[in-house]
């Protein structure tokens, strides 16, 4: 009896987080998850200390060490870091602004499974043949191709960062979209808080920065398992990764730092008693460092041969970007001269996380120079270096924001003595592991052994603080989930601070606040039902024109907007299918093609549902959306085609790099004209077919919008013709090149070719998808003036496809 | 309602207009290409898609309707765009060969 009850409430317990989409519990979902890939990261970084706290020791090496390395830095980076951000932000940002949810609840699921799928898509690699991926966490063609790395790790791990980056497209959608258009009445831009600020800094950072790694995994995956040899061919290919990996792993640097920085000047303004010094510098310096980070990544590749002026202006750059950081810091600085500093956990992990801050900064610095940079590059300078701002900055700096929102999140308090204890542990940990290996900056990083007796010191002491770095975190592991537990009850604001996530409960109720929130002209917040704002108009309710009986303290929405609909399990099963997909991509046939039909199974599922409007939630009107539009779905779509741009340009970048090699063409082939190959006849045809689609989809748009159903119609079964027959063209037309022998095996430019129609025609094959979907609304006569935009976003949406096609067409046919 | 048939046969005729603008362009082109008329074919072809990606851009995206926020932005996924393929195209064209020819 006893086992049945409790079967039946796990098995309640375990529905409730498989099927929820309220952002808190994803932001738990997401705090918990990276948490555990930071343990599994964490005991690989302590194993390979053993090996390097002796000079030839046995303990771990060749395959094994490469493997763990690998594994910890990918993990690290990409599983851990930005993902324990994201799981502060869900659970923040919507607080903060004073919203009720993420603009995309059930996307936000979808984001956290495919998150949590593609790291365990990543381990999986330790548990096949030739083990986890080995070849460091950058992947440098050609170490990757199968000659040199044949283990099926490579293949995972290209697939899990695919998978990732996935997620994380459809994570910087729901974020940019929930902070441009669902923002409280009231809630200025200025008025945001610098966490929510450093957010949105992040997801700008996010937008630009994966796809060109997420097109970086996808040629390496293609490149090991087809004829493809665009990273692996030996005329530039390895350069050519480079550039698409650095684009993303430099401002990488930034999407992990601007969390921490924002959660520490949160902090440091709430215990300094006084608003963050200089905001709109600090926002300014942001903003530059933003634009700035993409025009760095080439600082990476200082020693690959790139001439004199390209690395000068790149050194320029990256010395230049210290400058913002510098403002953001003095700003910190300035904040807590002459404030009423309270010396609590939060406050006191800042500071150190400050501290490590300016010495890892001052450090990095030096490696803008050219001359410094070809001595120090990967040496274990660029160790500490990094793992200054990484572990000293950006991880104590997330720890001290989750101190710091715990009694928000858990409704009670840590314990102070276990939170100085674990704080003093982790400041002698991270300098007693890193500080030496400044001084053991000759040593080359990755070998798993040394024979120099000059550096045992360095890295005996470099062991022995990492270990006590991880007695560190277990300490506040056992603080957090005792204090979850048991620590003793938290007010609503404990720590007086004046962010509208402290205007709630501890923790917030599931709509998170009791009426709608707003921040009055003078900075002070009233609440007020959704029936007064609309009968007064947000703007009077902000400057305070409205009696004071209308205020109230308690009482829900009354449409009850962002939390009607929590529970699907929709998100879920997409997400495990694309899983199996992919896993079958890498392992068995089998597995792909039922990951293959269970995918198509899973999305028919989830839009059928959307074609009778059962999860439709129209923004409330009292939001601030300025500059954006009031649609969230109009902005999400405009952020879509945004990261489309980066997807497609980074092909293109491909397509003007190989085609611009001079190397390439002495020791391969020299790129023929288009119109030599293909049939410009047939190109032009089908250029022809594609623009009509496109014409007839915004003439049944337009025809929608006037109530002619019939006409609509029309339009709209036009469009997926005409998109079906480009598909048919494009692939008879392939099926003629192949027969031609002008297949993979052919020369790069064919294979080019291929990569860029492949994508774009998996492109038109979704817009077709969408337009049925808007289609079967149609004739379920469920598309109304509130969600007419869900035709229009399709329309933006082919808009893009024709655009690459306008590029596609005269770069591989004509020239 | 008249205004409103108004409105729509105007749209009608723009979207029909951008699309007969789109197809000559694409035909004048490949004719240009095919010939040999252009004296730099790739820098022309790609001003040309850069022409059509703005007309698509502004009129079957209505990016002309938007604010300031969404336009930027796009110009800035196109910005950087540009600047990746120039530096890849720079650093390739200028780099010291790994193997040399011959």
């Amino acid at each position: 009896m006893v086992n049945t009850q409790f079967l039946r409430g796990f098995g309640r317990w375990l529905l409730h987080w498989l099927t929820t989409t309220n952002h808190k519990d994803i932001g738990l979902l997401y705090l918990v998850t990276s948490t555990g890939f930071l343990i599994v990261a964490g005991i690989l970084a302590l194993l390979f200390r053993i090996q390097l706290a002796r000079p030839e020791d046995q303990f771990l090496v060749g395959n094994e060490y490469y493997q763990a390395v690998t594994v910890h830095g990918l993990i690290m980076l990409l599983w851990f870091a930005s993902p324990f951000a994201l799981g502060l932000a869900n659970y923040i940002v919507p607080l903060q602004i004073g919203a009720r949810d993420l603009a995309f609840p059930r996307l936000n699921a979808l984001s956290y499974w495919l998150y949590l799928l593609s790291g365990i898509l990543l381990i999986m690699g330790f548990f096949t043949e030739g083990g986890a991926v080995n070849v460091g966490w950058t992947l440098y063609a050609p170490l990757t191709s199968k000659e040199f790395t044949p283990s099926v790790g490579v293949d995972l791990a290209a697939l899990a960062i695919f998978l990732l980056s996935v997620s994380i497209t459809v994570g910087t959608i729901n974020f940019l979209v929930t902070v441009a258009a669902m923002r409280a009445p009231g809630m200025s831009w200025m008025r945001l808080p610098m966490f929510t600020w450093s957010i949105v800094f992040t997801m700008i950072l996010m937008l630009w920065a994966f796809p060109p790694l997420m097109v970086g995994a996808a040629l390496l995956w293609l490149d090991r398992n087809t004829s493809i040899e665009v990273l692996s061919n030996p005329a530039g290919g390895a350069l050519l990764w480079d550039h698409l990996f650095w684009f993303f792993g430099h401002p990488e640097v930034y999407i992990l730092l601007f969390p921490a920085l924002g959660a520490i000047a949160d902090i440091v303004a709430t215990f300094s008693g006084r608003p963050i010094y200089a905001k709109k510098y600090i926002i300014t310096a942001f903003l530059i460092a933003t634009a700035l980070s993409y025009l760095v990544w080439m600082h990476h590749m200082f020693v690959t041969g790139t001439n004199l002026y390209t690395r000068l202006f790149f050194s320029i750059t990256t010395i230049f970007i210290s400058i913002p950081f510098e403002m953001a810091t003095m700003s910190l600085i300035f904040t807590m001269y002459k404030g009423t500093i309270r010396f609590t956990v939060p406050m006191i992990l800042a500071a150190a996380a400050i501290f490590h801050f300016i010495l890892g900064g001052a450090t990095g610095v030096y490696l803008g120079s050219i001359a410094i940079d070809k001595n120090l590059r990967g040496t274990y300078w660029v160790v500490a270096h990094f793992h200054y701002i990484l572990v000293g900055t950006m991880l104590l700096g997330l720890m001290a924001g989750l101190y710091y929102w715990f009694p928000k999140i858990t409704g009670r308090m840590y314990n102070r003595r276990l939170g100085i204890l674990h704080i003093i542990l982790a400041v002698i940990g991270v300098n007693l592991t890193f500080f030496p290996q400044f001084i053991a900056y000759e040593m080359p990083r990755r070998y798993f052994t040394y024979d120099n007796p000059a550096w045992l010191l360095p890295n005996e002491l470099s062991t022995i603080g990492a270990y006590i770095f991880g007695l560190s975190f277990i300490v506040f592991l056992v603080n957090m989930i005792w204090s979850a537990i048991r620590g003793p009850k938290a007010p609503e604001n404990p720590w007086g601070a004046w962010t509208l996530e402290w205007f709630t409960k501890s923790p917030p109720p599931p709509e998170n606040f009791e009426g709608v929130p707003v921040v009055k002209n003078d900075g002070t917040v009233v609440f007020v039902s959704e029936e007064v704002v609309e009968k007064y108009g947000a703007e009077k309710v902000v400057s305070g024109e409205i009696p004071a009986t209308a205020l109230r303290g308690g009482g829900h929405a009354s449409n009850g907007n962002g939390h009607k609909h929590h529970y699907t399990i929709d998100p879920f099963l997409v997400a495990i299918a694309s899983f199996i997909l992919l896993a079958g991509l890498a392992l068995n046939k089998v597995l792909l093609v039922v990951g293959a039909a269970f995918l198509v199974f899973t999305l028919i599922r989830w839009a059928a549902k959307d074609v009778y409007n059962k999860f439709f939630e129209p923004l409330p009107p009292y939001h601030e959306t300025w500059p954006f539009s009031r649609d969230k779905i109009r902005t999400a779509l405009w952020v879509l085609v945004a990261s489309e741009v980066m997807v497609f340009g980074s092909i293109f970048s491909a397509y003007f790099f190989i085609r611009f090699n001079p190397v390439g063409k002495v020791l391969t082939e020299a790129w023929p004209p288009g119109y030599l190959i293909h049939d410009v006849g047939v190109g032009l045809i089908n250029t022809v077919v594609l623009f009509t689609g496109t014409l007839l989809y915004s003439l049944g748009y337009i025809a929608l919008r006037a109530g002619l159903r019939n006409a609509a119609i029309a339009g709209f079964i036009g469009a997926v013709f005409f998109n079906v027959l480009f598909l048919v063209i494009k692939y008879f037309e392939w099926g003629e090149l192949f027969a031609q022998g002008y297949g993979l095996d052919h020369s790069l430019a064919m294979q080019l070719y291929y990569i860029t129609t492949g994508a774009h025609g998996l492109h038109v094959f979704m817009g077709v998808l969408m337009t049925l979907y808007i289609l079967a609304k149609v004739f379920a006569n469920t598309i109304n003036e509130r969600n007419m935009n869900e035709a229009l976003a399709v329309g933006i949406y082919w808009g893009i496809v024709e655009i690459v096609w306008a590029f596609v067409f005269p770069l591989f046919y004509l020239v | 309602m008249k205004a409103e048939i108004a409105l729509n046969t105007r749209n009608v005729v723009l979207y029909v207009g951008v699309w007969v603008v789109l197809v000559v362009s694409a035909i004048l082109e490949t004719i240009v290409i095919l010939e040999g008329i252009a004296v730099n074919p790739l820098a022309f072809v790609t001003s040309v898609a850069i022409f059509q990606a703005a007309l698509i851009a502004l009129f079957f995206q209505h990016l002309r309707e938007e604010g300031f926020a969404i336009k930027g932005m796009t110009i800035s996924g196109g910005a950087l765009v540009a600047v990746l393929i120039l530096a890849a195209v720079t650093s390739v064209l200028t780099c010291t060969p790994y193997f040399p020819a011959g």
